[in-house]
């Protein structure tokens, strides 16, 4: 059963409250699995961050893992101990 | 600020909503003009201060005093909708009509010299336009009572329930 | 033409005399507006050469195709002149109203030649133009400018850009400012302070007339509604602070003068902190349905009533680059910036290189003696009330404050050569222009696209860091693909400052941000804005031109392949700690990506332009003048 902790930054923490949560996830989740559990667990998140679908992240919104590199494709699997970034790009300002 | 203490409706800001985008001076000016320029419009924004941001236009009041000011007889107001009318053959732009609102919101048109009023767009069939572009939803066709009305809920949602 | 007046006026402040030049719509479609059309006037007007606080450097302003129609985001301008900070271009872009009054007062742009012996402030009333005395506000803020002209003018609908106590005094950080937004960058208030004029006011009363408004307004109608749901959410909800938490996650926030990219306060100058304890009101330039000014208010404490708006960018440069975790400090001192009309970004930066060096040991207490300290002051990093003060110093050029004015390269250089020192090593500056709230180090296909931007150190002109946060590309690492990358996002935001529109509508337009989703629905804009029949290709095109003006200006300038490199400490000095902790820019990576980057852009190994890609970009004289 891996184990990853989901970090929350702007609009996800803003609307949720949360800095971040732990998940213990089935053998064999992905990414996708991720969304879905977050999305019900905070519905919240619908709309601004999780696309109404409730399986897929709104634009510009993404998963970074470790602060090291970027999830392209949802199907892939975390691996236990990620820690998974919420965020969104950054720019301007 | 003066208040209106007027049964008709009127286009009204919420300035906790609004921005001061403009939008609603582009579209009515385009409406009305075929050009976009807000000195031109019948709504105009107002930035007092840094954070201090509202649009004013007619509150059609009752007893309107820019009817009463007309010494041509120029202006009436409509005893259904309140809306106050323009008669370009009487007007000749002497602006006492303007001097008269509380609410400044009469404009004398540069080229026609004629005054100009918010006629909320009555001859539209999806009804006035600023209200209809406003992307905060600022905007909204109002009477006081109704006014009260929303003031009342918003008090007590935030006494009771803490918003 | 629809869209423009086909007008440009030229104001000769030596003799006081107004010239009207009528521009053929082919150099329209060439230089469309924005940066492009204000560098394209500078090259035209400027005396090479010349010293940027000299007569001889024109302040040139363009307004965009779209400013006062009801595009969304297109109420913007762009200013150039030769930079006081680099001298090389300094173009810069501000929002709101100022641009809508010169549009409707028949200006497609304003060239201002010569100097003033007074000081002066003009006043545009359509077509009639007015020298008027500005001696009386002289010493006045931005915002104090503004509303003394518009109640001495008796109209609330004149509009001015004007300079603060900073331009006057040749601050050379200074910036221009209009209702409360700012051409901050490269310097532009020490030149409008060098020609002694104080403000540009215009009353415009004419409408705006567009090619086909019924087809416009649908397409407007719809970006605006498209610009209140997720596309925009960051900014419209915690505004670009929301940056600090993800950037410091990441290794990336400059922290005490980009020593390192994590700063243990993170959370406390966060745009969630903000949000929460300090916030008052969110606001929008004019014909902007989005809304991303985080007006704040410091509520308590030696600072309390201090006010302005809130961005990413001057929110680093004061708070964690100087060590401060204090966000009303931050706000007091990006207010002080903000009314003294100078750059808050290069400010802080300036004001982090006199931390350390103090930290250092090269400067001491003594040398921070003012009138408000007369035996002076520490300003260790953290130290709040320093940055404070020394803002105001630089502000007043007070003591340091006038070494410090003079921004950090020139300030390091001098305290190197009166010292012996090398200060120089942790000058964060490109081509003498402070660098931005991204530590380039964790970002090497930004690391690049810094290196050789025009302007110098500036996120806003390179896009380069998206691919590099998004994660296409590997961050760390450095490959083929970098120069590609680094033209191909330069010249993806050149369209946006030039038309210009606010890049934070990109995504609003079809969902994706990337040109097949943003270039064809532009497209449609300009056509039904100008009559024009421009397409895909036409609309990237503006970028390419853009790009290639303001590179030839810097060319005839005397720029050189050793002009575009990076900070010593980028390339030296990894970070101990975070996500981006051990790497650098190597001097061999830097060079191999200059050469990719000079080859993807058709451009000889010097980085010089051959004449017959001007020719095609429909630019002969230029092509005259420096392609080889």
């Amino acid at each position: 059963m891996p184990k990853v902790v989901v970090e929350f930054y702007g609009t996800a923490r803003h609307v949720t409250g949360q800095k971040e949560v732990p998940l213990e996830l089935k053998e064999g989740s992905t990414f996708r699995d991720v969304v879905k559990t977050l999305a019900a667990r905070y519905p919240a998140l619908i709309g601004d961050v999780i696309k109404p679908s409730g399986d897929e992240l709104q634009m510009p919104n993404m998963f970074n893992v470790n602060a090291r590199r970027v999830v392209q494709d949802l199907d892939t699997q975390p691996e236990d101990g990620d820690r998974i970034l919420l965020m969104f790009v950054t720019a301007g300002g | 600020m003066p208040v209106s203490t007027s049964k008709y409706r009127y286009v009204a800001n919420d300035p906790t909503k609004c921005v001061g985008c403009q939008f609603c001076e582009y579209i009515c000016s385009y409406t009305k003009t075929g050009e976009f320029n807000t000195y031109r419009s019948r709504i105009r924004t107002v930035r007092a201060e840094e954070i201090l941001i509202t649009s004013v236009t007619c509150r059609t009041c009752e007893d309107a005093p820019c009817v009463i000011a007309c010494p041509r007889d120029a202006l009436s107001q409509d005893p259904e909708t309140g809306i106050i009318r323009v008669d370009a053959n009487r007007c000749d732009g002497c602006a006492w009509c303007i001097e008269a609102c509380d609410f400044g919101a009469i404009s004398i048109n540069p080229e026609t010299k004629l005054a100009e009023i918010c006629d909320q767009c009555e001859d539209l069939e999806d009804g006035p336009q600023c209200v209809k572009w406003c992307p905060k939803e600022a905007l909204f066709l109002t009477t006081p009572d109704q006014r009260a009305q929303r003031a009342r809920h918003k008090l007590v949602k935030e006494e009771v329930i803490g918003r | 033409m629809y869209g423009y007046s086909g007008k440009v006026l030229h104001v000769d402040l030596t003799n006081r005399k107004v010239r009207v030049e009528r521009k053929p719509e082919e150099w329209y479609r060439i230089y469309i507006g924005g940066v492009a059309m204000a560098t394209r006037l500078c090259w035209e007007n400027i005396e090479v050469g010349c010293d940027p606080l000299s007569p001889g450097n024109p302040i040139c302003i363009a307004n965009g195709v779209f400013a006062g129609t009801p595009v969304p985001v297109g109420g913007k301008y762009g200013i150039a002149s030769k930079s006081p900070l680099t001298g090389f271009i300094g173009d810069s872009l501000s929002g709101s109203w100022f641009t809508i009054a010169l549009k409707r007062a028949g200006w497609d742009a304003l060239v201002i030649h010569g100097a003033s012996d007074d000081w002066v402030y003009l006043f545009i009333d359509d077509d009639r133009v007015e020298f008027r005395d500005a001696s009386h506000l002289v010493g006045l803020g931005a915002y104090q400018t503004e509303e003394a002209i518009r109640e001495e003018l008796n109209d609330d609908q004149v509009r001015s850009a004007v300079i603060g106590p900073a331009g006057e005094k040749l601050v050379r950080m200074a910036s221009v400012t209009n209702d409360s937004r700012q051409a901050g960058r490269t310097g532009h208030g020490a030149v409008w302070g060098s020609k002694k004029l104080k403000a540009v006011s215009v009353r415009g009363t004419q409408g705006v007339r567009v090619a086909d408004p019924q087809e416009l307004l649908q397409l407007c109608y719809d970006i605006t509604q498209a610009a209140q749901g997720p596309h925009t959410q960051k900014y419209r909800i915690l505004g670009t602070p929301a940056n600090v938490l993800n950037l410091n996650r990441l290794g990336l926030l400059p922290t005490r003068n980009y020593q390192e990219g994590v700063f243990e306060k993170a959370e406390l100058i966060s745009g969630e902190y903000l949000h929460e304890h300090y916030h008052v009101k969110t606001i929008a330039c004019a014909q902007c349905p989005i809304a991303c000014e985080q007006m704040s208010r410091a509520k308590d404490g030696p600072y309390a009533g201090a006010m302005t708006g809130i961005d990413y960018e001057p929110l680093y440069a004061v708070s964690s680059n100087c060590g401060v975790g204090d966000l009303q400090a931050a706000i007091k001192t990006i207010d002080i910036c903000d009314r003294g009309g100078m750059d808050a970004m290069s400010t802080g930066v300036t004001i982090s290189w006199a931390m350390e060096t103090f930290e250092r040991g090269i400067f001491t207490k003594e040398d921070f003696k003012c009138s408000k300290y007369p035996d002076g002051f520490e300003p260790y990093f953290g130290n709040a009330d320093a940055v404070v003060t020394l803002a105001e110093m630089i502000r007043d050029r007070e003591g340091i404050g006038d070494l410090l004015a003079e921004g950090v390269k020139r300030a390091s250089a001098q305290v190197d050569a009166e010292k012996g020192t090398e200060t120089w090593k942790w000058a964060m500056h490109i081509k003498g222009l402070e660098c931005p709230g991204y530590d380039a180090r964790g970002l090497k296909t930004f690391a690049l696209g810094l290196a050789v931007g025009t302007r110098g150190a500036c996120h806003n002109r390179s896009a380069a860091y998206d691919p590099d946060i998004k994660g296409e590309v590997d961050r760390f690492s450095v490959d083929e693909t970098r120069g590609e990358l680094a033209k191909s996002t330069e010249e993806y935001a050149a369209v946006y400052d030039t038309l210009p529109l606010c890049k934070f509508i990109r995504r609003c337009f079809t969902g994706k941000a990337d040109r097949a989703g943003a270039w064809p629905a532009i497209a449609k804009l300009i056509n039904a804005t100008t009559g024009w029949d421009f397409d895909y290709d036409a609309v990237d095109l503006i970028g390419v031109r853009a790009h290639a003006i303001k590179k030839a200006f810097n060319i005839r300038e005397g720029w050189t392949r050793a002009d575009d490199h990076l900070p010593w400490r980028w390339m030296h000095e990894p970070m101990t700690e975070g996500a981006s902790a051990g790497h650098v820019v190597t001097e061999e990576e830097l060079e191999y990506m200059k050469d990719l980057y000079y080859k993807a852009k058709g451009w000889t190994k010097e980085g010089l332009i051959p004449k017959e890609q001007l020719i095609e970009l429909g630019m002969e004289d230029v092509a005259e003048e420096i392609g080889v």
